[in-house]
């Protein structure tokens, strides 16, 4: 499922020589291997859902997903009439409940960033609630 | 084997470390679960050079 905006994310990562990471590494795997992220989830389990370390963890691997989803549900919702443009998110509880987890976390990391002054994190935080903004706009969610 | 499926097999062992940290840390409670989230954080913020290079340092990954 990968996307124009997700090569486009790739070659912005180059062009800023941000350094590979363990996150990032992951969050390329679970971009192309989407299913994986239930395992995730099945391992957390319900209690850890609130857990602001679980938060960021879970926002630092799947924001390259996050991002993939949304613009393949853009790619999908173009070439259908406005009636079906809920097709792509027909499982809407746990996507958002997913979604505001992501939230959660990428805040919590550009605060970590900014309060060390480092970017260990950027791409997270700059891309991701960019697009969950643009998914808001232009979805009546 | 080329890079891209040995970059694949590092993926999938961290993949699987990740997934039986979070499996132990559920069956901990309070700040022990704490300290293993806080460490696996921390570890998945640092940098990887090796990747790069297709080799894969991934003794921690086993």
């Amino acid at each position: 499922m990968r996307s124009a905006l997700s090569d486009k994310l790739r070659k912005e990562d180059n062009a800023l020589e941000i350094p590979q990471r363990y996150y990032l590494i992951l969050s390329s795997y679970y971009e192309q291997q989407p299913d994986k992220i239930e395992d995730l989830l099945d391992g957390a389990g319900a209690q850890l859902w609130n857990n602001i370390h679980f938060q960021v963890i879970l926002s630092s691997l799947v924001h390259r997903w996050v991002c993939a989803f949304i613009s393949f549900d853009r790619r999908v919702s173009s070439d259908v009439n406005s009636s079906q443009l809920f097709l792509p998110l027909n499982d809407t509880p746990d996507t958002l409940k997913r979604l505001n987890v992501f939230i959660k976390g990428a805040n919590k990391l550009f605060w970590l960033d900014l309060e060390s002054s480092t970017k260990r994190f950027y791409a997270i935080y700059l891309v991701g609630p960019t697009c969950i903004i643009w998914l808001l706009l232009t979805r009546s969610l | 084997m080329t890079n891209t499926t040995t970059d694949q097999l590092f993926q999938l062992r961290l993949h699987n470390k990740i997934v039986e940290t979070l499996i132990a840390s559920s069956k901990e409670e309070g700040s022990q679960r704490d300290e293993i989230l806080k460490n696996l954080f921390y570890e998945l913020s640092f940098k990887v050079e090796e990747v790069v290079k297709g080799k894969s340092k991934i003794n921690s990954a086993n």
